[in-house]
């Protein structure tokens, strides 16, 4: 484990950030982490950060019995001073075999704008810093949307610059003209468009030729979308465009497979004829059709811990009292449930407990931190993400 | 089934036959809709026994008591489930003088509502006067059919301790408080008892710590070689809480390794542990509790321990002790992270063995308040790994057979450094 860094601060799209994290827990831990080899605090968005921070540390600065490595995930980052000087003098503390990995869920959004606007460097990047002294960073990158409108162009430019390809502001613009910002997840994608660039500078007609590919690769994301919407219709429509676009069979069955949609997206890949049955063919055909639908078939537990609650309708405190009640409940269950879960090599099961179980960190997150009179929706969104899709 | 029960013997009966469907579990209300028998407590008359049990998914348990004149009589055979919440109200604010009389007729199936089952019929429970036949009080409580009640597996395999109650329980409760009852990995949630040669070693960790207790095969009246098991602590500490001191209790393991079993003569316990599986993740708590001692100090208990909670303070979670040249005293010092308030503590030391000129760790608050609490004895021992190993050992004189190491923590890079400036 001598590769792993000591300190990892991943920053951007928070989303994304999440995938990432879960690919390192497998590259780190193959087959899964051992007890005690990978613990998760989430930052309290109020109250003193005492008694957490004493938490954090004495887990970061615990090493196994065997030096093996353990890593202990930090949730959230308050854009505060007083939280970076907590998170310095944790830094301090961490024992030579931990990872003490930093999840940003909001701050370098706050960061990349502070970033935008100021001249002077922001609180955020001086944490960077801090962090790249110590350890790495890892910046997954931050979709456009999120950057204010009126500093995209400039964003797009400095994203550029940062991967050795400096561009004009008209191409700049021209890179921001394909596809809509949500899709952009720009520092893997500026280093795609340099990589297929050559040369020192960049033209307009290097990027229309480098940009096709990865704006076709983003059409893959409406089926993504999609498949999480989980509703059908949308699901065979999508699919079927991507089919009559031209896009390969195979990896629209393997990313059903994957998602653990197999019976979505059976009833998709038959309502479309011909292309269906090809489809169909390369489904079945996949490795991880098998795995999925095992995994469909042995999920029920997970399904009745994750089984949609009472929202309560609005029709009351006292009802909403008892869907909020339901509502915890559900997410500790959720946490019993993807703790029952025996990872078996390949299977997506896990992952797919994982990402609900870290959708519900979220959604409870969510509450916990809204503004009183923004409970009530917050909430209402909080139960939408729990149901089972 | 018509039977009739003294009040101390339902009161054993219910307390012991029926505090599974009492349990979390047994009302959890996602069990119950599955099947409304697993809040039930299953009330059975043949063969001259009369016996109440109560299962969940994780665990079943049933005791039994044989027809005696006068105390326990059967009129007629029969079985039934009743709602244990239910039950236990009606068994509620009895006196020694009373006598229950628990009657159930089948009647045809309807349909529950509540808990979507088919429940049969009513059950009632009339209290008498024991000599008396007239009955005080008559209550009715739905019933569910018996045949819905999924009753455990007799335990059949090794029988791995025999021994009377408090002996399993004393060791039990010196260990338990090191473990982690929310560990969702579900094995540090579990003591661990294991074959050590001439004893009997009671094992409780939770990863960053690791309590021993050692008891001498002499004290067991049975025990089997190279035992190895986990009780999940959620399910041992109530199951040892109904078994009386002085009773003798044997605890089996199944054959299969997934069951254990803790019975008496009437009363049987099956619960589900972690079989091989299990033990391969556990701590290799043999290797853990070996070191090489190198600083250490002989304390009071009392003395430390308030020292500890001066310190905790400030920080709950750890400190540094220090043993200062030329001092008779340890001087523990903690400090808040992020209100970044400091105690100090002083606690004067029987015996200082330091071969440093100034030896220092960082060591968990809390778990050696935890530990010291577990022991009665007046003087405690405190010793710290030499070279690379970074561990913490407790004993007391007065306690031999217990051991608690636990991990020392990494001690900051750069104490009292500055943080770093916001860059220009």
């Amino acid at each position: 484990m001598s590769d792993t860094p000591r300190i990892l601060l991943v920053e951007g799209d928070p989303f994304v950030a999440v995938g990432k994290l879960r690919q390192m827990r497998d590259e780190w831990f193959p087959g899964g982490p051992p007890p005690g080899g990978w613990t998760v605090f989430e930052t309290p968005r109020r109250g003193s950060f005492d008694s957490f921070f004493n938490s954090v540390q004495a887990e970061v600065s615990c090493p196994d019995w065997d030096d093996a490595h353990r890593v202990v995930v930090l949730r959230g980052v308050l854009n505060t001073k007083a939280f970076r000087k907590c998170l310095y003098t944790l830094f301090d503390s961490v024992a030579q075999s931990n990872t003490l990995v930093i999840l940003d869920d909001d701050g370098v959004t706050v960061g990349h704008a502070a970033d935008l606007d100021k001249a002077d460097e922001s609180d955020w990047n001086a944490l960077r810093r801090e962090v790249s002294s110590r350890g790495k960073v890892l910046n997954v990158g931050l979709p456009l949307s999120m950057i204010p409108e009126a500093g995209r162009v400039d964003y797009v430019m400095r994203c550029m610059q940062a991967v050795g390809k400096p561009v004009t502001y008209e191409v700049a613009k021209t890179i921001m003209s394909f596809g809509p910002p949500e899709r952009w997840f720009l520092v893997p994608e500026m280093k795609k468009i340099a990589e297929a660039c050559e040369g020192e500078a960049v033209t307009e007609k290097d990027v229309v030729e480098a940009i096709m590919p990865v704006s076709r690769e983003h059409e893959w994301w409406d089926l993504h979308r999609a498949i999480d919407g989980g509703k059908r219709e949308e699901m065979t429509t999508v699919a079927a465009d991507l089919v009559s676009a031209g896009h390969p069979y195979d990896r629209l069955a393997s990313i059903c497979a994957s998602r653990l949609r197999w019976h979505l997206a059976y009833a998709s890949l038959l309502s479309y004829g011909a292309g269906g049955q090809k489809s169909l063919e390369a489904f079945a055909a996949c490795p991880k059709a098998e795995d999925a639908r095992k995994a469909a078939e042995s999920r029920h537990d997970l399904r009745r811990a994750l089984r949609p609650v009472d929202d309560g309708d609005d029709d009351g405190p006292k009802t909403r009292g008892r869907a909020e009640q339901l509502f915890w409940r559900s997410a500790k269950e959720i946490v019993a449930a993807v703790a029952n879960m025996k990872p078996r090599p390949g299977s997506t099961l896990l992952d797919d407990a994982l990402e609900r179980y870290l959708a519900a960190v979220d959604a409870m997150f969510d509450v916990r931190v809204a503004p009183q009179e923004e409970k009530a929706t917050v909430f209402q969104e909080a139960v939408r993400k729990m149901s089972w899709r | 089934m018509k039977i009739t029960v003294d009040q101390s013997v339902v009161a054993e009966l219910f307390r012991r036959g029926g505090f599974v469907a009492l349990s979390e579990d047994g009302q959890s209300s996602e069990f119950k809709t599955k099947n409304a028998t697993r809040s039930c407590v299953r009330v059975t008359a043949a063969n001259g026994l009369v016996t109440f049990a109560s299962s969940v998914p994780r665990m079943w348990c049933s005791h039994s008591v044989p027809v005696q004149d006068g105390s326990v009589t059967i009129e007629e055979d029969g079985d039934v489930c009743i709602p244990a919440a239910e039950l236990k109200r009606a068994l509620g604010n009895l006196q020694p003088s009373h006598q229950v009389v628990i009657r159930y007729s089948p009647s045809d199936a309807k349909l529950d509502h509540s808990v979507r089952v088919q429940s049969s019929g009513d059950v009632t429970i009339g209290v008498v006067l024991k000599g008396k036949g007239k009955e005080k009080t008559v209550e009715t409580i739905v019933a569910y059919p018996a045949s819905e009640f999924e009753a455990g597996k007799p335990i059949a395999g090794q029988t791995i301790l025999v021994a009377p109650r408090e002996v399993v329980k004393q060791a039990y409760e010196m260990v338990v408080f090191a473990t982690n009852p929310t560990d969702y990995n579900g094995i540090f949630d579990k003591v661990g008892i294991f074959d050590s040669g001439e004893s009997v070693s009671f094992v409780g960790t939770d990863n960053h710590r690791c309590a021993v207790f050692n008891v001498k095969k002499s004290a067991f009246k049975q025990t089997a070689d190279n035992m190895a098991v986990l009780c999940d602590v959620v399910l041992m500490s109530p199951t040892l809480g109904v078994f009386n001191d002085g009773e003798e209790i044997s605890v089996t393991i199944g054959s299969d390794g997934s069951h254990i079993g803790v019975s008496t003569e009437g009363t049987k316990v099956n619960m589900q542990t972690v079989g091989a599986e299990g033990l391969a993740k556990y701590v290799n708590w043999r290797k853990v509790t070996e070191m090489k001692a190198g600083p250490s100090f002989v304390i009071d208990r009392n003395d430390f321990m308030f020292a500890l909670r001066r310190v905790a303070n400030a920080n709950r979670e750890r400190c540094f002790v220090s043993f200062p040249k030329g001092s008779d005293a340890v001087v523990l010092r903690s400090e808040g992270i992020a209100l970044s308030k400091a105690v100090n503590a002083f606690a004067d030391c029987e015996t200082i063995q330091s071969s440093l000129s100034r030896s220092e760790a960082c060591i968990y608050v809390s778990f050696t308040i935890e530990c010291l609490s577990k022991l009665a004895g007046e003087k405690v021992e405190m010793s710290f790994s030499q070279g690379s190993e970074g561990k913490v050992r407790i004993t007391s004189p007065d306690t031999p057979d217990f051991v608690h190491v636990m991990q020392r923590l990494t001690q900051n890079e750069k104490p009292g450094s500055k943080q770093p400036d916001k860059a220009a």
